[in-house]
C-alpha cells in the first residue's frame, strides 16, 4: 500500500473520530479522501492534499487550546505533504525531523514540569489506578494504594466549591520510592531515545522507536498519537529495510484499530 | 534565477520546522508563567501534570446578602437533569466553550457574545429567585493538584473573573 493511500485513510479516521474536526469540515475531509483514494492522478492528489492542509489548519486555529497534541503534528505533516505535491519544497525527511522534535520537546517539558520531577504525577497515576493497576492488585512490595479512597478525595475537591483547601492523603510505605523510580525511568528512556534518534544512523533507531511505541502501550493508551508517530516513520526515506517499513505500517493500522475499538482499556 | 527558486524551497522547509517550534515555545511560556495546562497548546507536554479534567468551573451570582452557586464542569447527566431551566440554558450555551475555559482560564474570552448572554440569563434568574439585582456575577475555575512530598491533595482557586 502506498503512503498516500494510508494518509487518505488516516484523514477519514480523523474526520470521523476527532472532535477537533468541526461539524462541516468532517464532510469536506471525507469527500476529499474518497476522491484521493479513487482518482490516482497528480492533479487530484494536489487538490485533495491541499484541502486537508487548509481544513486542518483552520480547525486548529479555531480550537487551538482544545486540540490534542497529535492534531498539531498531523496538521504540520498535512502542510508538508501538500507543499510537496506542488513541488514547493526541498526534498527532506520531514517526518523523521518531526519525530525527533516531538520526542525532544516531550522530554524537555517533563524536565521543566515540577509535578513530574517531584514524582507527584507518577504517584497520582498509581494512586488513582490509571497506570499499572496490576501492581496494586498484587500488593507488590507494599505497593497497595487505596484507589477508591483516593479518587473519592479528588472528586470531593472537584465537586465542591472549596476554594483553597488541602486534604491529607495516606501514602503507602514504599510509594515514594516507586514513584521516583518510575519518573526516573521515564525520563531516562526518553532521553536515551532522543539520543539514539539523533546520533544513530543505522536501523537500530527504528527498532528503538518501535520498542518505545509498543512498550508505552502498556502504560498509556494514546493510540492516535502512536499511530501518528508510526505514520511519520513509514514516510522516512532512509528506512531501507522493507520489513521495518511493513512493521510500522502494521503498527499504524493496529493503533488506529485499537483506538477505534478501545482495545486494552 | 535558478538559485532564487531553490532558496524559496529551502525557506519554506525551514518555516515548516520553525512554526512548530514557535508554537511549542508559546505553549511552554504560557504553561509556565500563566495557567495554560501543559497538556494542551501544541508543546507536547502531555503526562507532565494532573489532567485538566481535575479542574472545575463555577458560575456565581451575588447580591448584598445572598449567593447563588452553580457548577458547570464537571457535571454528571443526573446533575444536569436537576438544573433549573435557566441554568440548563446557561449550560447549553457554555458547553462548546467550557473546555477552552478549563485548559486556559486566563486566555479565555470573557467578553464574547455568548458570555454576555450567559450574564444576562444569570442576572434574570437571580432577580427571580432573590427578588433583587445581583451586585456581581463571576466565573471561578478551581484546580486540584497532588503533592507526593507533602502527601496531600490541594485545591486552589485558579481564576476568578467578574463577568
Amino acid at each position: 500500500m502506498q503512503e498516500l493511500d494510508l494518509w487518505h485513510l488516516f484523514m477519514i479516521y480523523l474526520a470521523l473520530t476527532d472532535e477537533t474536526v468541526a461539524y462541516h469540515f468532517k464532510y469536506v475531509i471525507c469527500i476529499s479522501a474518497v476522491v484521493g483514494l479513487t482518482l490516482d492522478d497528480k492533479l487530484w492528489q494536489r487538490f485533495t492534499l491541499s484541502i486537508y492542509a487548509l481544513t486542518l489548519s483552520l480547525c486548529l486555529f479555531l480550537y487551538f487550546y482544545t486540540a490534542a497534541n497529535h492534531f498539531f503534528v498531523i496538521t504540520y505533516f498535512a502542510a508538508f505533504l501538500s507543499l510537496m505535491q506542488w513541488n514547493l519544497l526541498k526534498e527532506a525527511r520531514y517526518g523523521y525531523g518531526l519525530v525527533v522534535m516531538i520526542m525532544s520537546l516531550a522530554t524537555l517539558q517533563k524536565i521543566l514540569s515540577p509535578p513530574f520531577v517531584e514524582g507527584s504525577f507518577a504517584g497520582f497515576l498509581f494512586l488513582s489506578g490509571s497506570s499499572l493497576q496490576a501492581l496494586n492488585e498484587w500488593n507488590f512490595s507494599g505497593f497497595g494504594a487505596d484507589i477508591a479512597f483516593f479518587n473519592e478525595q479528588i472528586s470531593s475537591l472537584t465537586s465542591n466549591r472549596v476554594g483553597n483547601q488541602t486534604l491529607k492523603v495516606n501514602i503507602p510505605a514504599h510509594f515514594m520510592a516507586w514513584s521516583l523510580a518510575f519518573t526516573l525511568i521515564i525520563a531516562l528512556v526518553e532521553l536515551a531515545l532522543v539520543g539514539i534518534l539523533i546520533w544513530n544512523k543505522g536501523s537500530f533507531r527504528y527498532w528503538a522507536m518501535l520498542l518505545f511505541l509498543w512498550g508505552t502501550v502498556f502504560f498509556r493508551k494514546e493510540y492516535t498519537f502512536f499511530a501518528t508517530l508510526s505514520f511519520l516513520l513509514v514516510t522516512d526515506k532512509q528506512m531501507e529495510d522493507q520489513r521495518l517499513s511493513n512493521l510500522f505500517k502494521l503498527s499504524f493500522i493496529l493503533f488506529l484499530l485499537f483506538s477505534f475499538f478501545g482495545v486494552l482499556e | 534565477m535558478k538559485t532564487s527558486t531553490l532558496d524559496y524551497k529551502k525557506w519554506l522547509l525551514v518555516a515548516l520546522f520553525v512554526v512548530p517550534l514557535l508554537i511549542a515555545a508559546n505553549q511552554i511560556f504560557r504553561s509556565n508563567f500563566s495557567d495554560l495546562t501543559r497538556w494542551k497548546g501544541g508543546g507536547f507536554g502531555m503526562y507532565t501534570e494532573m489532567y485538566p479534567e481535575n479542574r472545575s468551573v463555577w458560575l456565581i451570582s451575588e447580591s448584598r446578602d445572598t449567593t447563588l452557586v452553580t457548577k458547570i464542569y464537571p457535571i454528571t447527566l443526573e446533575q444536569r437533569g436537576k438544573l433549573d431551566p435557566a441554568m440548563r440554558e446557561v449550560y447549553r450555551q457554555m458547553r462548546p466553550e467550557v473546555r477552552n475555559l478549563l485548559h486556559y482560564p486566563s486566555g479565555f474570552n470573557y467578553e464574547s457574545k455568548r458570555m454576555r448572554k450567559i450574564k444576562e440569563i444569570l442576572s434574570i434568574r437571580h432577580q427571580e429567585i432573590e427578588h433583587q439585582l445581583p451586585t456581581a456575577i463571576r466565573v471561578e475555575v478551581q484546580a486540584v493538584e497532588f503533592s507526593l512530598g507533602k502527601s496531600q491533595l490541594e485545591s486552589r482557586l485558579l481564576k476568578r473573573k467578574e463577568l
